[in-house]
């Protein structure tokens, strides 16, 4: 018997995949290089950042890092941008009165306290976590280290206490990325059991069904809907 | 039989490694690391000099200071005016520098050199190493920046003054000059405290909360996450044995 293909559907567009593709290599320049200068005073961090032969090189990697994730921040916002002057925007990546009762749904269904969980949309609460996250910390980010890379331009502008504070942003910043990429990022796209070894969207940008079934339900709805509306031509909607 | 003989060459070696003449390090020096420095090729006499005999501790170091005041006389001129020259408790030379076995101070190994240099005026300047070491400036000394100050570069290394002097190169008017060899602007230097504490209260308090801020942040996060993740896990360990 011939195997039938499965469907799939578009979920990452080659843009989003793109934006996935800089932001991730740069975030590991960034989060390798800065946890070297972080912790310079450790044997570990010297002896490492022999790889880069010297300091001059290891900073300009992580500016080379920061240039990238600006540009990604700033392709990503652009993206944004023509998404909604085009229509196709409908928010599914933001937070909600939904997600605030989804984990608590959750939280019961995985304490053995309900018997089902909840149903989730185009991206469930987890995904939303993980990309606000993000959201967040990419402009603290960008906005702390430019101030450190100028600091004689940011204390004509700012009270010098600032400056010096964003020190300490840029640095209790950039770890809660680092953990928080290696706990949750981590487990929601690769050890979450769902999708061991790992969720290939962000590699073909396209699920199959089983998965919209089980994990986007409502999504998946949504999708049926719009075909039965004649709606032949999917366009991702974000 | 076999065993006996391996177990009397155990013991064997052991009493052989207890019966090692001490050392006394303080006594003798390392004729290799000693012909490495820069004193190498010359005798023990241009600083144990004839005056020394039958002198110790801070008499014999008295004497030996002489001495290599007579072969440094530019070093001496100028760490004559420094605010650490006389202070009784200060340093002298062999503190930054040693005695025996003295490096260049572009060689890794020299108490002088840029990564090691806020060890050396740390022994004194507990403080200040600790906020110099918080600082990118300090990082960036660690990894061996050619490009970022150390303590020497603000301060000067024997014409060191006092920071209330108005010839000092971190004196209130020539700080802004300071930071300018490096920096734009005006404002970075003047009015602030180079070597603020973290401590919740003076000069360093904004920094302090901050750290602390973000402290917690990190912990409640990923505690969260984490306790998320267990139950996940946990549930679909349950779910596969049922
Ligand atoms: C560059 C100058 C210099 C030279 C050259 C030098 N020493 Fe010394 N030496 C010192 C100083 C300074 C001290 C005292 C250190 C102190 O008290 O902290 C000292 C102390 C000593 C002591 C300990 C003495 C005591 O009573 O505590 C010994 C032993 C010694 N030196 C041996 C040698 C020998 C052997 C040589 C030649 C291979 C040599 N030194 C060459 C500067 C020198
Ligand atoms: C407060 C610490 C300190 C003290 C005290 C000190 N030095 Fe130095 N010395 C330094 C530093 C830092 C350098 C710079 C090394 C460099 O830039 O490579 C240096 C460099 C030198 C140099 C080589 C460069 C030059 O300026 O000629 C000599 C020689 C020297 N010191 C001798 C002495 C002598 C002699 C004394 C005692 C009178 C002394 N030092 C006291 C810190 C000190
Ligand atoms: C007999 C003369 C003599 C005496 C005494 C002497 N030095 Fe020197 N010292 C030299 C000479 C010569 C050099 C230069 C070696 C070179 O440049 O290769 C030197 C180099 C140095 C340097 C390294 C400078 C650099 O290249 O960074 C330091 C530091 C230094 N001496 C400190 C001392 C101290 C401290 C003492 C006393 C404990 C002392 N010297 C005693 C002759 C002497
Ligand atoms: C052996 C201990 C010792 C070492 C090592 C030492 N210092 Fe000092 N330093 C002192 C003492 C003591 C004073 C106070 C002198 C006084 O107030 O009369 C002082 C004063 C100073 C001052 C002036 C402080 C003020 O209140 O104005 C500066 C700046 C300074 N040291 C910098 C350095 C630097 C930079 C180094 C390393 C290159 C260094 N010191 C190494 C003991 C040390
Ligand atoms: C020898 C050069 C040099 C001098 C002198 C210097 N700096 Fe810096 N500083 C740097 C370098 C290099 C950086 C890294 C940023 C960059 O690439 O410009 C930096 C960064 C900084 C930063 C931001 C980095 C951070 O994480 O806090 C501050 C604030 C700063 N300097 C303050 C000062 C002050 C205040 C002075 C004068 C007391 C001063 N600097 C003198 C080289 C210097
Ligand atoms: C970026 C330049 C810079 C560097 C690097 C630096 N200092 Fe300072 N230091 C200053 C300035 C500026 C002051 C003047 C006090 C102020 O502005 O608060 C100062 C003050 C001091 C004082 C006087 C007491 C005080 O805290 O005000 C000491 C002692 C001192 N520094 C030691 C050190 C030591 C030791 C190191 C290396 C571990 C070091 N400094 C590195 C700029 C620097």
């Amino acid at each position: 018997m011939e195997k039938v293909p499965e469907k799939l559907y578009n979920r990452w567009d080659i843009h989003q995949r793109c934006q996935h593709w800089l932001l991730m290599v740069s975030f590991t320049l960034l989060a390798i290089t800065g946890l070297l200068i972080k912790f310079a005073y450790t044997g570990w961090a010297q002896f490492v950042a022999k790889i880069f032969v010297n300091f001059e090189v290891l900073y300009s990697v992580h500016l080379f890092g920061a240039a990238v994730m600006s540009i990604s921040a700033l392709y990503h916002l652009t993206y944004l941008l023509i998404k909604a002057l085009k229509g196709q925007l409908r928010g599914s990546m933001l937070p909600g009165l939904k997600d605030l009762q989804d984990i608590i749904k959750n939280v019961k269904y995985l304490s053995g306290k309900a018997p089902t969980g909840p149903k989730f949309a185009k991206y469930s609460y987890k995904e939303k976590v993980d990309y606000l996250a993000e959201y967040w910390g990419t402009p603290v980010m960008i906005l702390s280290g430019l101030m450190l890379l100028f600091p004689g331009i940011a204390a004509d502008v700012f009270p010098r206490w600032v400056v010096a504070c964003a020190h300490f942003v840029h640095q209790g910043e950039g770890l809660l990325a680092i953990l928080v990429i290696f706990t949750w990022h981590l487990y929601v796209v690769h050890f979450s059991p769902d999708f061991f070894p790992m969720n290939r969207v962000w590699l073909t940008g396209k699920v199959s069904r089983e998965v919209m079934e089980h994990e986007y339900p409502l999504e998946l709805a949504r999708l049926e809907k719009e075909e039965v509306k004649g709606n032949a031509k999917q366009t991702s909607q974000e | 039989m076999k065993r006996r003989i391996t177990i009397t060459a155990i013991i064997g070696f052991g009493l052989f490694l207890l019966l090692q003449p001490v050392k006394t390090p303080a006594l003798e020096i390392d004729t290799n690391s000693y012909k490495a420095s820069v004193h190498g090729n010359m005798d023990c006499e241009s600083c144990h000099s004839r005056e020394t005999q039958g002198k110790s501790g801070d008499k014999l170091k008295a004497v030996i200071l002489e001495n290599c005041v007579q072969c440094h006389a530019d070093a001496d001129r100028e760490f004559a005016q420094s605010v650490h020259d006389g202070a009784g408790y200060g340093p002298d030379c062999v503190s930054c520098h040693g005695d025996h076995y003295i490096l260049p101070g572009s060689d890794p190994s020299s108490l002088v050199y840029q990564g090691n240099i806020s060890e050396t005026c740390g022994k004194c300047h507990r403080r200040e190493k600790v906020s110099f070491e918080e600082s990118f400036h300090g990082k960036a000394a660690a990894l061996g920046s050619k490009n970022a100050p150390d303590c020497t570069t603000c301060h000067g290394s024997h014409n060191i003054l006092s920071v209330d002097n108005p010839a000092a190169l971190v004196s209130l008017d020539n700080k802004t000059l300071l930071c300018g060899e490096c920096h734009v602007g005006t404002a970075l230097g003047a009015q602030f405290t180079e070597h603020y504490q973290l401590e919740a209260k003076g000069p360093g308090a904004p920094m302090y909360w901050v750290k602390k801020v973000f402290m917690w942040l990190i912990l409640v996060v990923v505690g969260l996450f984490l306790i998320h993740i267990e139950l996940d896990l946990w549930h679909k360990f349950r779910s596969s044995k049922s």
